[in-house]
């Protein structure tokens, strides 16, 4: 291994780490709030609607759909405080100086908004299993197409954010980023349905929902969770096509990064 | 002979808004000496801020180049990065972290050793007068106790080459005058440091030369000592001064002219 790869790596890890630290000293708040929301949507999807009439087997589909926007929620959250120091405080402007490569100090920020998801979502699995009892059982913890969807899902939310952030200024980012992109994400991405339902009701509305990367999140993560490939699309398929979305993120966000901070 | 320390060739930098194109520096040919302190001095946007940044390695230059140690800074950027230590004019600590969090976490990213990190961080404290304020968060902070923490943190490294980009705009005299009493201690050391001000009086100080800018171009390099020889005037204040009428006239000369 070169010298290189071994201080850039240090350096990263140096920066990664004063990251963690700071999430876990602001993560019993974070789990707090989420599982606030989390109570919420159970509420909402998992007994008022019910009563209302909501078929019972949709009951889990659709609790899992809050919960996995609430990944979006955190990671909108913490993309406006990214935003903030681009526009404000410039502590990137101290980072992109340090004697570490621009890719390796964008791979950090990767890691650091992945853990951040990782960290404030997973208890959220163990939350909702506490509200659904028997209807959800804690087998897939051990299922391995469970933590591919789950942790591409993460790295796929981390990437898009990131890009997002610096591909756009943050009067945007604050004001227009959830009404017009997280919004239609959300309503057209299976959260409060499942594709193969839609897909018999409106099945050429359905085949545009599959552009959306929101769709393979949401039914990936049903799929491995319930361990159902039948009524939810396959989850390996939902790791592959977010690989691929990953990877348009990861090319626009290098270009972004560079041409936003204007870098050498 | 003074050893060159970082040699500055032909450097320009264009910025684009839109369709217009805004030529902030423009062929900046500029020596920089081992140990000495050089002010960059100028009126607002005659490019001294873009220079250190892209110094800083901050930015990249539209063209020229810059060299230390006769090597392109940009073939070993990160080998540059370790002998720089860079305050720019807004303050950019960590706001998440603590006085001492912040020293210590900079010295973790130039991955020095734990007890070299304890020493130079209490070293730093003392010399910069910030040990009462170790436990603050970086908000409760004063202006002048920013300043210092942030040439703290840029000392951590112990870096060859200092670039402060207007550190005292703002401070008062005696935060400002503590401020020359380190930067003078650096210079001691044998700390080449580029200073950006707009203090007349601060750079007839500390500098050793001082590097007139306008409109992006260097029009004076020159000692304190030979410029006032040079233009039989006491100050430093009255040559810049002069010199800025001159640059008002010749402006108004060429708008006419066009």
């Amino acid at each position: 291994m070169s010298s290189d790869f071994l201080y850039n790596l240090k350096t990263m890890l140096a920066l990664l780490s004063r990251d963690l630290r700071i999430q876990l000293f602001n993560l019993r708040t974070t789990i707090e709030n989420t599982i606030i929301i989390v109570f919420f949507g159970y509420l909402n999807y998992g007994y008022f609607l019910p009563l209302l009439g909501m078929k019972q087997e949709l009951i889990v589909p659709v609790f899992l759909g809050i919960v996995i926007f609430m990944f979006f929620s955190v990671a909108f959250r913490r993309a406006l405080l990214e935003a903030i120091d681009l526009k404000d405080h410039h502590l990137i402007r101290y980072q992109v100086i340090l004697p570490l490569s621009k890719n390796w100090l964008i791979i950090k920020y990767v890691c650091s908004f992945f853990s951040l998801l990782f960290l404030s979502s997973f208890p959220i699995f163990i939350f909702a299993k506490i509200l659904l009892g028997v209807k959800l059982n804690l087998f897939f913890l051990i299922r391995p197409s469970f933590w591919c969807t789950y942790l591409v899902s993460l790295f796929f939310v981390s990437t898009f954010f990131l890009f997002l952030i610096f591909k756009y200024s943050y009067d945007w980012f604050s004001a227009s980023f959830w009404p017009r992109v997280l919004l239609p994400m959300e309503f057209f991405g299976c959260t409060l349905y499942t594709w193969k339902n839609l897909n018999l009701g409106l099945p050429n509305f359905a085949k545009w929902i599959l552009l959306n990367p929101m769709t393979y999140v949401n039914e990936g993560i049903r799929a491995s969770i319930l361990n159902d490939s039948v009524n939810y699309i396959s989850p390996w398929i939902c790791v592959l096509v977010l690989l691929f979305f990953s990877l348009f993120n990861v090319v626009f966000l290098n270009y972004t990064f560079k041409s936003r901070l204007d870098l050498p | 002979m003074q050893k060159i320390i970082l040699e500055i060739k032909n450097l320009s930098k264009i910025y684009s808004k839109g369709r217009q194109l805004s030529k902030v520096l423009d062929h900046v040919n500029l020596n920089i000496y081992q140990g000495e302190v050089l002010a960059l001095l100028g009126v607002n946007g005659a490019g001294k801020t873009t220079l250190s940044s892209i110094l800083a390695t901050l930015h990249p230059p539209s063209s020229g180049e810059v060299f230390f140690n006769n090597e392109s800074i940009y073939k070993k950027l990160s080998q540059y990065r370790q002998i720089l230590g860079y305050c720019p004019q807004k303050p950019n600590l960590d706001k998440d972290l603590t006085v001492v969090e912040n020293l210590i976490y900079a010295g973790k990213y130039f991955l020095l050793s734990k007890k070299e990190i304890l020493r130079k961080t209490i070293y730093l404290l003392k010399q910069l007068d910030l040990e009462k304020y170790e436990k603050y968060d970086v908000e409760d902070l004063s202006g002048g106790c920013k300043q210092r923490l942030l040439i703290a943190r840029a000392l951590m490294h112990d870096p060859k080459i200092l670039i402060l980009d207007e550190p005292t705009v703002g401070l008062d005299s005696n935060i400002r005058r503590h401020l020359w009493e380190v930067i003078r201690q650096l210079k001691y050391h044998g700390v080449t440091i580029i200073l950006t001000t707009h203090y007349l009086e601060e750079a007839e100080e500390l500098a050793d030369r001082v590097c007139v800018l306008n409109k992006g171009r260097v029009v004076l390099t020159e000692s304190i000592g030979l410029l006032k020889e040079k233009t039989h005037k006491d100050s430093l204040e009255e040559i810049f001064l002069s010199m800025t009428e001159l640059f008002e006239e010749n402006q108004n000369t060429e708008s006419k002219d066009e």
